[in-house]
């Protein structure tokens, strides 16, 4: 069992800004490789999610339980969940006619006459593998974030080095 | 990227015609989920890669060997999937049957 590194201290700052963006933590500990490298891998698991899936594999209202690990990224998650709510999610309501129409979620969308106006074209929800997939790549950056978050979270302070014989990351202090 | 970035940046009247039977049915990256139903099981390759890449780089002590243990983590993700897969084709079709 890895003993504890009597260096780590609980470090506030260090979290929150993980927590805001992927990698900045270990920017404010002068870690720019390992932040590069974080920022480059969570946000291109969660950009590939919205590729593979679409933005529909973001959705704080149908998928809350998805949306709790999506979350974990921080705001960009929030701010695709917006973007899906406010501007793509497809909204179904009563025409004057009697039958269920699609819409996009916009005001002059609703302004819109169903009954004399071709159809919008809105978003589908893809009940495949491949939504699944979508919603586990931005789920599993989530995730990742927070190791990434933890461990920011109990850090050397910034400006201090880790002492050589104790800490996983000691040779790297020592290199740099 | 690019695709996210110009509509997240683009007017919110525009984004109707963005999303408008006049803009084409085309595969609107980003939007539209990607036509891969039948080969969905290669996005698992990526999603590999990418977990490697994100918990390797929290966890490793030097980037000296950073690519060599991310290879690795990938492989064993990957080898994990196929096991998991294959015990469970003989979980279903073969043990459940003779239960």
């Amino acid at each position: 069992m890895q003993s504890k590194n009597p260096d780590e201290v609980l470090q506030p700052i260090g979290g929150i800004l993980a927590a805001i963006v992927p990698g900045l933590g270990y920017l404010y500990y002068r870690e720019r490789g390992r932040a590069l490298a974080v920022f480059l891998s969570i946000t291109g698991l969660f950009t590939g999610g919205l590729y593979i899936g679409g933005i529909q594999v973001v959705d704080r209202v149908d998928d809350e339980w998805w949306f709790v690990l999506q979350a974990l990224n921080g705001p960009m998650a929030f701010g695709v969940d917006y973007l899906h709510q406010n501007h793509f999610k497809t909204v179904v309501e009563r025409g004057p006619d009697g039958r269920d129409h699609r819409r996009l979620p916009l005001p002059e969308s609703a302004a819109r006459r169903p009954a004399n106006e071709p159809p919008e074209r809105t978003l589908t929800k893809s009940l495949s593998r491949v939504h699944e997939a979508g919603t586990l790549y931005t789920a599993m950056a989530g995730m990742l974030n927070l190791i990434a978050v933890v461990d920011c979270l109990w850090h050397v302070p910034p400006g201090r080095r880790r002492s050589e014989t104790s800490g996983r990351r000691a040779s790297d202090q020592v290199s740099r | 990227m690019t695709q996210l970035l110009a509509i997240i940046m683009t007017p919110t009247s525009l984004l109707a015609e963005v999303a408008s039977p006049a803009a084409g049915h085309s595969y609107r990256p980003f939007l539209d989920p990607l036509d891969l139903h039948d080969r969905w099981w290669l996005t698992l390759l990526p999603l590999a890669l990418g977990i490697a890449l994100a918990y390797k780089a929290v966890r490793v002590r030097t980037f000296d060997d950073y690519f060599k243990q991310v290879l690795t983590m990938t492989g064993m993700i990957i080898l994990g999937m196929v096991a998991s897969a294959a015990a469970l084709y003989v979980f279903v079709q073969w043990i459940v049957p003779m239960l």
